[in-house]
């Protein structure tokens, strides 16, 4: 069977006034229908990149140089446009940090969910039913009463609520969702977090999680596909990803993070700050960072290394403890 | 007990708000009745979602908002003299450091002159010579080099930024920094650099610290002492591993719960904070506390002691403390155990 999307050898330039970068290089990955893939890096790695890549959703400095991008089986980069906003509308939904700037300000909530609706040929009272029908799956309290009002009138929390709803509308069969709770409050995040959950134990639907959160990742993820720089340097099931990482930026993640059994005096850190894309080692990304790093790496950039079916690193420690 | 450097007693905060369309006057209580000490070289760490007035009682502290009721002392000193201002010399005593250190840093000065310039204002040191020996010294101790002096805020990462309001907030030699969600908007190989650093500069100065964050485990790894706020309140206080190991107050396990990657651990909540304009009646919890009973909606529970020093907020707090299976409390309280 095949994934529901597969991405291959991305390659995404932007183009910025100090020269062209590839914000995305030869990025693959998949995602199965009703199983949850983390993009899990920190602020210009990439994540969001190949996000707006896979929704052909560039900004109009960017551009896609090479790769295959595969959904259901269709190449969606040799579609036009036109067939990718249908795509979009229908297929692939999007979900952004900030629900505030997803919603229009200017029309009700009723309004916003209903234009999903709209499309197909439906009596007024019949498109009413449906949107309170998808409020309601969203948990928004009193959905009825709720269709006159406008986005500022809503919580943090709601409003993501109704930018999930819209997206539901057309029940997708990927939902991409670039930091859906950064912005909200702990208790709340939890909440939006564990109804996408729900709606995906419902729908069957594949999704893309992009988070900073390791926490959230853990507690959510099937998947995760750990960036830096660009690339991915380790990706396989959360599982065995957390328990046992394998890349040197991904163990220094995962140590950096305080929590809340350790006594530790302090924490363990990466040294320095991540490269500018502008100016990137020749090697191995990471190389100037990492604690291992050998003769070759600063040279050459790793192959990857498979570990069992799933797991997959790149990293020329691997080469030795594979061999 | 070491001696409380900051004292916070009964310090509270209310707003008046027009509200609707008639002008209706209404009183909006952003902190209420908060009291706790800090000791000398020691961090307090206020933990709560937005709108908890974490921020609110931060800005009373550093005499930045005039306290509706309740007292401020530093170093035994009251914060406030008898005008009403705030005493100049406990002022320079203290120094925030805020969230975002992309709007904290005036982009027209480069690092050198953003750090020099409360040493400037305040007079603390003369001649170019001197100053420019004190700054490359704060930056040595923030970890940046020596040519960050001439470059400006835009050319530097987002910890790099943070290091230099670091450096500017101790150029003065203050004894208490306020940290205002320090690392909450960096990355995470990053944030470990910056609250490391602050542990360093700590236990170098014998700083004391007023950390305050939405992160639970950012607040545990810096704390020895812990206050939980919600709607203005404290919900629990008390010593870190007391609050944190032995929780007696739901909120608080929710948010131990929200911050552990054991999934198991996670504890139903619903809702969210509500509007302080129309606190809920009784426990300001109570609309989205999983145990809720009926007392919880009608009496407002006082903070209660516990045995080893930790203060809760809860009617059901000895239950909790004793994991007794005094109705729901038991599913609460083995829950809590489980971790």
């Amino acid at each position: 069977m095949s994934p529901l999307l597969n991405v291959e050898n991305l390659v995404t330039w932007i183009a910025s006034p100090k020269g062209v970068i590839s914000a995305v290089d030869d990025v693959s990955f998949s995602v199965d229908s009703g199983r949850t893939l983390a993009l899990v890096g920190e602020s210009g790695s990439g994540k969001s990149m190949t996000c707006l890549s896979v929704m052909g959703l560039l900004p109009e400095s960017g551009k896609i140089g090479a790769g295959r991008i595969e959904f259901k089986g269709e190449n969606l980069l040799a579609k036009t446009p036109r067939e990718m906003e249908r795509i979009r509308g229908s297929q692939i939904g999007m979900i952004l940090q900030d629900p505030m700037t997803a919603l229009n300000p200017l029309f009700t909530i009723g309004d916003q969910v209903a234009e999903a609706f709209r499309r197909e040929k439906l009596s007024k009272a019949e498109i009413r039913d449906r949107v309170i029908d998808v409020l309601r799956k969203v948990r928004i309290p009193a959905p009825d009463k709720r269709l006159g009002a406008y986005p500022h009138q809503f919580s943090g929390g709601m409003r993501q609520r109704v930018a999930i709803a819209i997206n539901l509308a057309s029940s997708p069969r990927l939902l991409i969702a670039d930091e859906p709770t950064t912005a909200l409050d702990v208790t709340v995040q939890l909440q939006i977090l564990e109804l996408l959950r729900q709606i995906q134990g419902d729908t069957g639907m594949g999704m893309i999680l992009v988070t900073h959160d390791l926490h959230l990742v853990s507690r959510f993820c099937d998947d995760v596909a750990i960036m830096y720089a660009g690339r991915i340097v380790e990706a396989g099931p959360v599982s065995k990803v957390f328990n046992a990482p394998e890349h040197p930026y991904t163990q220094g993640l995962l140590d950096a993070v305080p929590t809340l059994d350790q006594d530790a005096e302090r924490l363990a850190l990466i040294p320095g700050n991540p490269p500018t894309m502008h100016n990137l080692p020749g090697g191995c990304r990471f190389e100037p960072r990492c604690p291992v790093s050998l003769g070759q790496c600063a040279s050459e950039y790793p192959e990857w290394y498979r570990l069992g079916q799933d797991r997959r690193v790149a990293c020329w420690q691997m080469k030795q403890r594979i061999a | 007990m070491t001696h409380a450097f900051v004292s916070v007693r009964e310090l509270t905060k209310e707003y008046p708000v027009v509200t609707g369309f008639l002008g209706k006057k209404a009183t909006l209580t952003a902190v209420s009745d908060i009291s706790f000490d800090i000791g000398e070289g020691k961090t307090f760490g206020l933990v709560g979602e937005s709108g908890s007035g974490k921020t609110t009682t931060a800005r009373m502290i550093l005499g930045a908002e005039p306290a509706t009721s309740g007292s401020v002392k530093i170093d035994g000193k009251p914060l406030m003299n008898e005008k009403g201002r705030v005493d100049p010399v406990l002022r320079r005593m203290m120094q925030p450091v805020l969230q975002d250190p992309y709007t904290s840093l005036s982009p027209r000065m480069c690092v050198g002159h953003i750090i020099d310039e409360p040493l400037r204002t305040q007079k603390l040191l003369s001649g170019e010579r001197a100053l420019a020996q004190r700054v490359s010294e704060l930056l040595d101790m923030v970890g940046l080099p020596q040519d960050a002096a001439r470059r400006y805020p835009n050319e530097l990462s987002g910890g790099q930024r943070q290091r230099v309001a670091i450096a500017r907030a101790i150029a003065p030699k203050p004894r208490f920094l306020v940290l205002d969600e320090p690392v909450s908007a960096l990355d995470v190989s990053i944030q470990a650099q910056i609250l490391n650093l602050l542990k360093d500069l700590q236990s170098e100065f014998k700083l004391t610290y007023l950390l305050i964050s939405h992160d639970l485990s950012v607040v545990s790894f810096m704390s020895d002492a812990i206050g939980v706020m919600y709607l203005g309140r404290f919900m629990e206080i008390g010593p870190k591993d007391e609050v944190l190991r032995r929780s007696s107050h739901p909120y608080t396990m929710i948010l131990k719960s929200a911050a552990s990657t054991d999934e198991g651990a996670a504890l139903p909540i619903s809702g969210e904070i509500p509007s302080p304009l129309s606190p809920p009646s009784g426990c300001p919890f109570h609309t989205r506390c999983p145990f809720s009973q009926q007392i919880c909606a009608t009496t407002q529970p006082e903070l209660e002691a516990g045995p080893a020093g930790q203060f809760s907020a809860c009617h059901f707090a000895k239950d909790i403390r004793a994991g007794k299976p005094a109705g729901t409390c038991a599913t609460l309280a083995t829950g809590a155990m489980g971790r």
